[in-house]
């Protein structure tokens, strides 16, 4: 199978993260983009760029300043002398995968023009739409610490990430791995593209023929249901979301290998989607992570 | 709907005409030929306009047929109430409305009047198959009900009439406590209209020529009995019923002997066995209770009349069971002077030939007994027939009928012979009741119809006391052994008798209609006669001694308490089944799983949980994942359910081991 190969190659690049390998994955398949929370060094970077190896796709990198501006990601228009007229030098975000390195870095209006092409896959600059490339895909990554001078991203903008993942310290054996091997952009390097990106888009669209049976939309429905009357989160998951977490589970089972979604699927790729979306509510321990607040929905409803 | 102007879809309406149509169904032959006309119409009527989903009549055309209709039936029984004019207008407006079915009220309003109208189907009649229809036409309007109240969704017919019999089925328990613990009150509680009791059938307190054998061209059942010894011979079962002591020449009637009493004289004596027996007398909206001849004791308040005849104190009018003792072979002791006078009253007219045969007889016996011989002999030797259909008779009947005509029935007979007895100055009377009745070896009981009605006289000799004496029995003693042919009385004819038969095919007919007597005589006997005698009865056998309205009362509504906090607990405690087979299994899967040890956590999906259980039981695994992947297609694959993949899961699931080792 395809798909396994590229896991089982992503998997010896970046070691003993398989499941957030196979959610980065399911999440560019499903369309989606991708935020990752974590600390500096943890191989966010790496990830990225060998998804982009591994599957032949374009790649830059964005590192947000605060004192980046939109122009800087989108694009300028230069006058040429030559031809005396303006001509258009796209900005970075121009690639098939784009990492935006610590977006909360960045002041809101510039977040907002990535966030605005990642939205509507297409940007206007001086009155002139242009199309991104196919596929599109945003890693954003987010400090969670050392907050002064950062913008964090405002609930309503990190509801554009369809998930949100943390990679974590790696375990004994992988670290030791990591020590004893090579150097990971060496490893790179050498990579060939194990797929084409017409072979890509074409998988983007077996997402939505993986079918969803009523039972397991039923089981949806009900956690969303609860989601929306429990006292114990803010506000609910809204319709989006809903259709968030059912396509994603779709691309989850697609990667599995099947053509029908479990409750499995569902509830596996659940922490991801919905963990930076879902708000406990105020008199609840606010301090729980996403993740906690999902087990807890996960746990009050039950599955026939 | 587009179109059709209604918020009701039209399956519902279907499921609405379909019942109403049963309810009525059963009304129709007694209604005026226009309300027939006029139902089934507006039956077409509505079926052609769900057919072509048409506009609906508009509402004033509407209003004006209820108001005419209303009118129209008004005028035709004089009146708006009582049993035949109420349940016209009834099925008037139930058929009118019908045409204005328009929001969910309008139906449900429909569905109430139908039921309503089921229950005055058995003002007319109570049979087991009117019963038994009247139960399904019940299950129909439940069903349509159900339509309504599940209008959004479509469900399949079946899944109606299953709940509606379902809903039926939780009514019966208590439906059974009210009918056995609701005080009953004898006579008609609720004031049934005048004219219920018309058309009940049975013996008149009068006898003219005729009388009689109109009645016995009747096949309905006049009572039943039950001998609780053996039963007396044929010509002994002579049922008592009024006795006529005045004539005029042509009727015959009670006269004025009006003396009751509590019980059977001390002058009357008991000259052989007693026999006790119960009957189940059918409504006939007269005071007689009939007994044997010669009634002795009666398990009912009723007072006894000084010929010899129990009297209920109220008309019977519904269908009720005494049991009674009586002495077949008796002796009535000495005759009172006002009564010798009363049994010697001739009309005014007794022609001369009449006078001179009872004068020739007198003159050649010297005993009452010798001239009473004379008379059956010459009944005997001379050319009487004996005829359901005889000719009529002119100005003086008795004389017409002896030298004239001679063809009679009983009655003939009995007036003819009481007259010369009486012209020879022996005290007689005449007795009008039953004789015979068939003997149904199915319910082990006697049934006795109209067409067993009879007539006989009672001559008063020294010696014997009141003595029955048959005059019909010297003409065509077959009469006294056999049962009336109804099937072959031709007009004039001598009358036929029925005989034993000896065909295969006609002794089997005749077993399978005793055997509907029989089930129609317990149904009669437990279901119709479960009046207040009977319900004292049944509470004394609980215990209940002299039950007051009070205790009464409070026994129904604690035992339908009990019914229904038992039906309460049932659905509490029952655990809620899924519907789906796929469902069912998988959860039987888990309930064996866990009793090895793997319980299912309550959001665990299909492929963690067998995970588990093949971790934890690797010698499972092949069959667990059999069971699991099986599931998986079911309940989330793409196609359809399979019914064999179904039942090859259920099957699986159960081979799979219950418990550990």
């Amino acid at each position: 199978m395809l798909l396994d190969g590229i896991v089982d190659r992503l998997g010896d690049i970046i070691l003993g993260k398989e499941h957030q390998l196979r959610l980065a994955l399911t999440c560019l398949l499903a369309r989606g983009h991708l935020l990752i929370e974590d600390l500096p060094g943890v191989g966010k970077t790496t990830l990225a760029h060998s998804l982009a190896a591994v599957l032949g796709l374009h790649y830059q990198r964005i590192q947000f300043t605060s004192d980046l501006l939109p122009a800087d990601i989108l694009g300028v228009s230069i006058y040429n002398r030559d031809t005396a007229e303006f001509q258009f030098h796209p900005g970075p975000v121009f690639s098939h995968i784009v990492l935006a390195d610590e977006i909360n870095r960045a002041t809101p209006k510039t977040q907002s023009a990535l966030l605005e092409a990642m939205e509507e896959h297409q940007i206007t600059i001086e009155g002139e739409t242009r199309n991104l490339p196919q596929p599109f895909f945003v890693i954003a990554t987010q400090n969670p610490l050392y907050q002064i001078g950062t913008f964090p991203l405002p609930e309503s903008q990190l509801d554009r990430f369809l998930m949100c993942i943390e990679l974590g310290y790696p375990d004994a054996k992988a670290e030791r791995e990591l020590l004893r091997g090579a150097d990971r952009r060496t490893l790179l390097a050498g990579v060939e593209p194990l797929m084409s990106t017409g072979q890509l888009l074409e998988l983007q669209k077996g997402v939505d023929s993986v079918h969803a049976a009523d039972a397991l939309l039923d089981y949806l429905q009900a956690l969303l249901e609860f989601s929306r009357q429990s006292p114990r989160f803010q506000n609910g998951l809204s319709p989006r979301a809903g259709l968030a977490v059912l396509h994603s589970a779709k691309a989850w089972a697609l990667l599995a290998g099947r053509d029908l979604v479990l409750p499995e699927d569902l509830q596996t790729i659940l922490p991801a989607v919905v963990g930076h979306r879902l708000q406990a509510a105020e008199d609840q321990a606010a301090n729980l992570t996403g993740h906690e607040r999902v087990r807890l929905l996960l746990e009050s409803v039950p599955l026939p | 709907m587009p179109g059709s102007g209604t918020l009701l879809s039209a399956r519902t309406q279907g499921w609405l005409l379909a019942a109403v149509t049963l309810v009525v169904l059963p009304h129709l032959p007694r209604l005026p030929w226009w309300i027939t006309l006029l139902a089934v119409g507006v039956g077409l009527f509505k079926l052609l306009l769900l057919r072509r989903s048409r506009r609906q009549p508009p509402r004033l055309l509407l209003a004006l047929l209820t108001l005419a209709a209303a009118a129209v039936v008004f005028f035709s029984f004089g009146t708006l109430l009582g049993k035949q004019a109420g349940v016209a207008l009834l099925i008037v407006m139930l058929a009118l409305k019908l045409l204005e079915l328009h929001t969910a009220r309008d139906a449900r309003l429909l569905v109430y009047l139908g039921y309503f109208v089921v229950i005055t189907n058995f003002l007319f009649t109570q049979t087991i198959p009117i019963a038994l229809y009247m139960f399904v036409a019940t299950v129909i309007i439940t069903a349509a009900l159900s339509t309504i109240t599940h209008s959004s969704e479509e469900r399949p017919v079946g899944n109606h009439l299953r709940l509606a019999a379902v809903l039926l089925a939780q009514a019966l328990p208590i439906m059974l406590v009210l009918f056995v613990f609701f005080p009953r009150v004898a006579g008609p509680l609720w004031g049934l209209p005048k004219d219920a009791y018309a058309g009940m059938t049975g013996l008149g307190d009068s006898m003219t020529p005729g009388a009689i054998s109109s009645l016995a061209q009747s096949g309905a059942t006049a009572f039943r009995v039950e001998f609780f010894g053996p039963a007396p011979e044929p010509a002994l079962r002579y049922w008592r019923g009024p006795v006529l002591w005045h004539t005029d020449g042509r009727t015959w009637s009670p006269g004025r002997i009006a003396s009751y009493s509590r019980k059977l004289p001390e002058t009357v004596q008991n000259r052989g066995e007693a026999v006790r027996y119960a009957v189940t007398l059918e409504g006939h909206d007269k005071p007689w209770l009939l007994a044997l001849d010669l009634p002795a004791q009666i398990s009912r308040r009723a007072l006894y009349t000084v010929d010899f005849q129990w009297l209920s104190y109220r008309p019977v009018r519904e269908r009720i069971r005494y049991e009674a003792t009586s002495w077949p072979r008796y002796h009535t002791g000495p005759l009172d002077p006002q009564l010798r006078k009363a049994a010697l009253q001739l009309p005014q007219q007794v022609s001369p030939r009449v006078q001179a045969l009872a004068r020739d007889w007198r003159a050649r016996t010297d005993s009452d007994r010798g001239v009473v011989q004379q008379a059956l002999d010459h009944f005997h030797t001379q050319p009487f027939v004996y005829t359901l259909q005889p000719p009529l008779l002119g100005e003086d009947p008795v004389d017409d009928f002896l030298f004239g005509t001679r063809r009679g029935f009983c009655e003939h007979y009995a007036a003819a012979f009481v007259v010369l007895m009486r012209s020879a100055g022996i005290p007689a009377r005449v007795v009008t009741g039953y004789q015979g009745g068939e003997y149904n070896p199915v319910g082990d009981y006697w049934l006795v119809r109209q067409a067993d009605a009879h007539a006989w006289a009672e001559v008063w000799l020294p010696d014997d006391g009141w003595l029955r004496v048959d005059p019909t029995a010297a003409v065509a003693p077959e009469r006294i052994e056999h049962a009336l042919d109804l099937d072959l009385q031709a007009a004039g004819a001598p009358a036929r008798f029925r005989l034993a038969e000896s065909g295969l095919l006609v002794r089997g007919w005749r077993r399978l209609q005793f055997a509907a007597d029989a089930v129609n005589n317990h149904w009669n006997q437990w279901v119709l006669a479960y009046g207040p005698q009977r319900q004292l009865e049944l509470l004394a056998a609980l215990g209940f001694k002299q039950p007051s309205w009070r205790e009464m009362a409070l026994t129904l509504l604690l035992l339908t308490g009990t019914c229904l906090l038992g039906i309460a607990l049932w659905m509490l405690l029952r655990i809620p089944r899924p519907s789906d087979p796929v469902v069912q299994a998988w959860q039987r899967f888990c309930q064996r799983l866990e009793r090895l040890g793997v319980r299912r956590a309550p959001s665990e999906g299909p492929l963690d949980l067998a995970m588990r259980a093949t971790a934890a039981h690797p010698e499972l695994a092949p069959q667990v994942r059999t069971i699991t992947d099986l599931y998986i297609r079911l309940r989330y694959g793409r196609s359809l359910q399979d019914s064999r993949e179904v039942q090859q899961l259920q099957q699986r699931v159960r081979h799979f081991p219950q418990r550990a080792g």
